[in-house]
């Protein structure tokens, strides 16, 4: 299991997934409004930025996870302190898109039943795939990402056939100037979901040593698909909605989606759309989830991964309850605190201290870096 | 294993906790079809909901339920706000009342000249009410009234209506379909403002409410009825017949409809049938009042002739069309003016300045809206093709010209 | 001739009776012959355990021992002539020899023998040698060394030959008896495509393949599983395309298979699949040649056991359930139809309980408003929550069809009948049941008969329940986690070696255009990328074209 590799084509498919997995149904940098779209590729190429300078870090140490190439960078015991932090961080993440999807879910279809109930469901599908090895997790999502995407054109196509677009409320672009754009796109759209790559220093070391080199393309590649997809999809959605009732629905998808009713018969396709609500947000709680579990690893120096899976699950469904008391405080944590507290130190502050650190002590750790590609 | 284990005790817990969350039974809902939004004296709201008796409705199971039971039947409840209004009709509804089915939203027109904005945010906030909901007023009746109203043809109201909408917006363009949605956007849009579809009550209205209804000859219908101008939320007036279809032809909403067309001096001169059109918008900003021009291309065809015309002369042709080009540019120009008489802008004028220059919309036209939309300078320039004239060439008047023509015109 | 079975029989009597006598004196050991006799001792000394012994009294009486005395056992003596007369015995089961090729090959070639036609005298010594080489007119003559060789050859169907002063026997291909024809195959119904399905005969059966590859590369090793029953399996390849690491696989397994018998290739299935707690097949079984050959030229391995008609195809994949050997033989376009077809079946027979369950229990809202209506008029008076009916109607359907396939054809009709219409129809008018629920049910269960093969329908039907039950509970979110863990599960097997789920996951491209798709057969130039590793080219159809075209223009 652990030896398991990933080649291009999945590693390509996880960051689709990944990606889109909940940023395309909640309405993403929706502050700028009409212009939401491209606040969209503002924080996409800000996030390729971070991308890149994950890609440097992975470059020096081929075969080691963030959380074990620290303990490289600064010793063990200062390492593990730094591995520890990230942890939580991805144990936050995976706590924080649960409590997301639960409550999102929740207001949308299940208004009655309790969001531990929800949650706890997911975990428990979560921790029974995880179980089965990252390989599973990742197969499955090759099957569900056909699945997805056949979907995505079906939906493409229909709300195309049913005329439901007015392009003219994607008018006038920068109405207010490029400020508001901006301000919209940072710190909160780079960091989520394009900034939240960062995960991917933990799983870049399971490429198959051949395609290592093709990493960064493809990376790249990954997020610009899934960026443009949702750049797509959120002007689509104000195409269909109109500026402001866009930006101001949970799911603007699900809305978009509704209005589709093609001669009385073709009509009410929400269901597709909680479907891949659900997909989308089962792989993003796993990744982050097993993420998480290498990290204790590494930490802790458990030896065998699928011992911490459980407990870590029940964690991360105890805090996604725990996070917030309502979901009004827990958007607006997730929008004015998170981003400037918790994601810019760790997606952009501390793998930059990482490289400068690594470029200081060069030398001293040249040799382990190529005994280590080796 | 170990995890199904843990997780076969954990599940068992789960389905004997799991009494009925979010689970309802099909037999245990009343599913609304139409709601109705009034305003009793004390200020509070009185909503009248349209419920099916899904027996008599099924295709298939005529024979078993109907006969006796009414189709739908009407509960009506009162309470300060929306959702207290709702949940207070819980007293004499036998089944939870389910909203997703829900086709039509009247407001009494009490209400409306109030204030709708509130009975819209609740609405648009409950996820079960879908989006696609439409948006009406109940013109000169109640809300109540119209949807007590048995119907002859779709068994429901609230189904008939939605039918009748769509049918006209298909045939005859005064009215739009105008779902909760698009009602919402127009009011935020820039110094924009709702245009809602009217309905009202034709015939025998004391009939209507009883299921004899569709069984007399003239039965009383629900008709629309014109489009009712807001402003702030309040409605001011209504627009009518041409200017209702002048605001559909400024949008380019027209999908098809008959534009009678005068020729010499014969009033009743030409059904001209558009098939269809499309409208460009543009607007120059210079100086303190804007200038918006709007240009229409409709494309149509000659449905019948009061007058005796070569049509196969393309001369002819390019007058008749010339003649097309004036009736919509009045039509349009005098819908623009009734807009502005009511100054709300339901055309959509503060969007089309806000697309053009953003910048001198907030700095300038923002503010003093209310002064700058009665002043606004509209330039129609339509330009027509008529592409066909039905199976026939020259109208049979025209091979015996004289004669009939004296005729056509006394007439 | 006509009479000759009386006879032995009158001899095993005879030796019956020593041999109760040797019971009596009590053994010492079961290889050891007890010492009562005198003119056995001197031999008993001489022969070593297990070892035959040159007199034939002494081996004959071992055997009949042996085999506790069976009544079926023909044990004919008789004389034929080389240098002297010598004595010899045919042994023989009787019923699965046939006894004409026993009297014409054997017994008449034998005693015809005269010392007059032999051009210099035979010793008696080479006695064997001399009549396998001049008078059995017979394909298979083996010698036979041992005592164990000799009755396992005895019970799987040969005759015994053995001659008085040779310490050697001989085992003849006589087998024969009785044997089912080849018939039509009874489960794989085709209606273009050979009509020939497997016996239970091992033999008929490779024959059958044989026929149809006629490659030097074919490879057919036998094994013997079941330490009493002792059946026969052979297990056939194409040593030039096969992975050898995977009939490797299957060789060991099926060497570590330790059971009492094997009678069916679903015992053995059991017993060398890689994972037992799924519900999903993961060796393919099959009654039709072409099939077992189709697959071998993919780089698969057939495993063949007598004594049934059902061979077994290793490793298979998910999507292979979802093929039938026609859609080859078919046109391309209406095989990928038909294919999408099936697995789309596939679908509905897994979730559509589930589906109707989640939309009328959790979802009304996305049902179209006139269909809700039908519905909730249908539901109206019904006393049950829709899972109970659903679970009610689920399971009286299973038990109608385990009772409509068990019954004698005759009864089963009357099964059908009371089936739909007392069951179905008064349901229905007593108002037990909601016609909806009734069409879902048929629905179910006619598209769990559209799937070809009959495991993976079984596994639909068996997930059906958990689905239903989940999505009674949770909706489309119960629904879509239980299928996020069937898929996980699925990708998580393997069948020897090979992921369960290819080529869809991992995707591999150039597999995928046969998989749910068929591409026209000019496209499908490659073989299964994880099966046939050394040999991935298949003969190109595309070359082959040319050159036809190039001979022509010339």
């Amino acid at each position: 299991m652990k030896s398991y590799k990933i080649d291009l084509q999945q590693y390509f498919i996880l960051i689709i997934l990944f990606e889109l997995g909940s940023a395309i149904l909640v309405g993403l940098g929706m502050d700028a409004g009409r212009d939401a779209w491209i606040a969209i590729l503002f924080g996409m190429v800000a996030g390729m930025i971070l991308f890149s300078g994950y890609y440097f870090l992975y470059k020096q140490f081929p075969d080691l996870s963030l959380t074990q190439y620290v303990q490289v960078l600064f010793g063990k015991h200062i390492g593990k302190i730094f591995g520890f932090c990230y942890m939580l961080y991805f144990l936050y993440l995976a706590a924080r898109v649960l409590r997301d999807f639960g409550s999102l879910l929740l207001s949308a279809v299940f208004v009655q039943t309790p969001i531990i109930v929800v949650n706890t469901l997911m975990i428990a599908t979560i921790v029974y795939v995880l179980k089965l090895g990252f390989e599973v997790l990742v197969r499955t999502g090759e099957i569900f990402f056909v699945l997805v995407a056949l979907l995505g054109v079906i939906l493409t196509v229909l709300v195309l056939s049913a005329d439901l677009m007015d392009f003219n409320y994607l008018l006038p672009i920068f109405g207010e100037g490029v400020m508001p754009v901006l301000k919209a796109a940072f710190p909160v759209t780079p960091t989520f979901p394009f900034g939240e790559m960062v995960v991917f220093t933990m799983l870049l070391p399971y490429l198959k040593v051949k395609n290592r080199n093709k990493a960064l393309k493809i990376g790249l590649l990954g997020m610009g698909v899934s960026g443009f997809v949702l750049s797509t999809t959120i002007a689509m959605d104000i195409a269909v909605l109109g500026g402001h009732v866009a930006t101001h629905v949970y799911f603007p998808l699900l809305a978009a989606v509704a209005k589709i009713n093609i001669g009385e018969f073709i009509q009410r396709l929400d269901a597709i759309v909680v479907f891949t609500l659900i997909i989308g947000g089962f792989f993003k709680v796993a990744v982050f989830l097993y993420v998480s579990v290498k990290a204790a690893q590494d930490v802790f120096g458990v030896k065998e991964e699928t011992s911490i899976i459980g407990p870590i699950g029940v964690v991360v469904i105890l805090s996604s309850i725990a996070i917030a008391s309502n979901y009004v405080e827990h958007i607006n944590e997730g929008l004015n605190i998170v981003p400037d507290f918790i994601h810019i130190p760790f997606q952009a502050v501390l793998p930059a201290l990482f490289i400068i650190v690594f470029l200081l002590r060069k030398k001293k750790l040249k040799h382990f870096a190529s005994s280590s590609s080796s | 294993m170990k995890v199904l284990k843990c997780f076969i005790p954990f599940s068992l817990c789960l389905l004997i906790l799991t009494g009925c969350w979010d689970q309802n039974e099909l037999d245990e809902l009343s599913i609304v079809m139409g709601i109705g939004i009034n305003l009793d004296n004390k200020g509070h709201l009185i909503v009248t909901y349209q419920v099916v008796n899904p027996t008599t409705v099924a295709p298939g199971l005529m024979g078993e339920g109907g006969g006796k039971q009414p189709i739908f039947t009407v509960y009506e409840s009162k309470g300060k706000n929306l959702m207290e209004a709702t949940r207070n009709a819980s007293k004499e509804t036998s089944r939870r009342l389910f909203f997703a089915h829900a086709r039509m939203l009247v407001f009494s027109e009490k209400l409306a000249k109030k204030n709708i904005y509130e009975a819209l945010d609740m609405m648009s906030r409950d996820p079960e009410v879908r989006s696609t909901i439409q948006v009406l007023i109940a013109r000169n009746t109640t809300p109540s009234k119209i949807l007590r109203t048995f119907t002859a043809i779709d068994k429901v109201t609230s189904d008939e209506v939605t039918a009748i909408l769509n049918i006209t917006e298909q045939n005859w363009g005064e009215n739009v379909q105008q779902d909760i949605n698009e009602v919402l956007q127009s009011i935020i849009n820039e110094g924009g403002e709702p245009l809602i579809n009217g309905i009202e009550l034709t015939g025998d209205k004391d009939l209507a409410v009883t299921s004899r209804n569709y069984e007399v000859g003239e039965p009383a219908r629900v008709k629309l009825s014109g489009m009712g101008v807001f402003k702030k939320g309040k409605l001011k007036g209504w627009l009518d017949g041409p200017n209702a279809r002048g605001v559909l032809w400024l949008k380019g909403k027209i999908k098809s409809t008959v534009v009678t067309v005068p020729c010499n001096n014969n009033k009743k001169g030409y059904a001209i049938e558009v098939v269809r059109s499309n409208t460009e918008l543009s607007a120059s900003t210079k100086g303190d009042v804007p200038t918006i021009d709007v240009k229409v291309f409709p494309e149509t065809n000659i449905a019948e002739t009061n007058c005796s015309v070569n049509l196969q002369d393309p001369s002819e042709i390019v007058k008749i069309e010339k003649e097309f080009n004036n009736v919509i540019q009045k039509e349009i120009m005098k819908t623009v003016k009734a807009a502005q008489g009511y100054n709300s802008d339901i055309l959509g004028f503060g969007e089309l300045l806000y697309r053009e220059n953003p910048k001198k919309w907030n700095h300038m036209y923002k503010k003093k809206y209310n002064r700058v939309f009665p002043e606004i300078k509209v330039q129609v320039k339509v330009d027509s093709r008529i592409r066909r004239s039905g199976i026939r060439t020259s109208p049979f008047l025209f091979d015996k010209k004289i004669e009939n023509k004296e005729e056509v015109d006394s007439s | 001739m006509r009479n000759r079975r009386k006879r032995p029989v009158i001899k095993t009597h005879k030796k019956l009776s020593e041999l109760v006598a040797e019971k009596k004196a009590g053994e010492r050991s079961s290889f050891q012959v007890s010492s009562e006799a005198d003119d056995y001792k001197s031999q008993e000394k001489q022969v070593k355990e297990g070892e035959l012994s040159p007199s034939l009294e002494f081996n004959v009486s071992r055997i009949n021992k042996l085999l506790g005395n069976p009544t079926d056992l023909i044990i004919r003596e008789f004389e034929f002539e080389l240098e002297q007369k010598v004595t010899a015995t045919l042994m023989y089961l009787e019923e699965m020899n046939d006894t004409q090729l026993l009297s014409e090959f054997i017994l008449e070639p034998l005693m015809n023998l005269s010392s007059e036609k032999q051009s210099s005298p035979v010793p008696v010594g080479h006695a064997l040698h001399y009549i396998k080489q001049n008078a059995l007119a017979l394909g298979k003559v083996q010698d036979v060394e041992t005592e164990e060789e000799l009755l396992e050859a005895l019970l799987a169907g040969l005759s015994i030959l053995l001659i008085e002063g040779n310490k050697k026997g001989l085992k003849l291909g006589t087998t024969g008896g009785k044997m089912r024809n080849i018939e039509e195959p009874a489960s794989e119904v085709v209606i273009r495509g050979p009509r020939e399905a497997f016996t239970e005969s091992i033999k008929t059966n490779l024959s059958l393949i044989r026929r149809k590859v006629k490659s030097p590369d074919l490879r057919v090793e036998r094994f013997e599983v079941g330490e009493i029953t002792k059946t026969d399996l052979a297990i056939v390849y194409l040593e030039n395309i096969v992975n050898p690491l995977i009939v490797k696989e299957i060789k060991e397994r099926i060497e570590q298979v330790k059971t009492d018998g094997v009678l069916e290739t679903g015992q053995l299935e059991e017993f060398i699949q890689d994972e037992t707690v799924t519900v999903f097949p993961q060796v393919m079984s099959t009654e039709r040649p072409d099939v077992v050959v189709g697959n071998l030229l993919e780089g698969r391995v057939g495993i063949l056991v007598n004594g049934t008609p059902f061979s077994l195809i290793a490793p298979a994949q998910f999507i292979q359930f979802f093929q039938s050997s026609e859609d080859y033989y078919m046109r391309y376009d209406i095989s990928t139809f038909l294919r999408i077809l099936r697995f789309s079946v596939f679908i509905i027979s897994l979730i559509a309980p589930s589906i109707y369950i989640a939309l009328t229990t959790f979802h009304q809202a996305m049902i179209p408003t006139t269909l809700l209506f039908g519905i909730a008029a249908q539901r109206e008076g019904v006393p049950f929550p829709a899972i109970a009916e659903a679970l009610v109607m689920e399971i009286t359907f299973e038990i109608l069809r385990e009772a409509g396939i068990r019954m004698p054809r005759a009864v089963g009709v009357a099964v059908s009948i009371v089936g739909a219409l007392v069951l179905g129809q008064a349901a229905v008018q007593a108002g037990l049941v909601s016609p909806a629920m009734v069409i879902v049910v048929g629905i179910t269960a006619v598209a769990s008969f559209a799937i070809p093969s009959f495991a993976v329908a079984t596994s639909a039907r068996l997930l059906r329940f958990p689905l239903m039950i989940i999505s009674s509970i949770f909706g489309f979110y119960g629904l879509t986690l239980g299928l996020i863990v069937i898929v996980a599960h699925l990708t998580s097997l393997r069948s020897f070696g090979v992921p369960y789920l290819s080529p869809f996951a991992p995707i591999q491209i150039q597999d995928l255009k046969d998989s749910l798709l068929r591409y026209p057969i000019s496209h499908l130039f490659k073989r299964p990328v994880n099966l046939a590793k050394q040999n991935a080219t298949r003969t190109d159809p595309y070359q082959v074209k040319k050159k036809r075209e190039e001979e022509t223009t010339r």
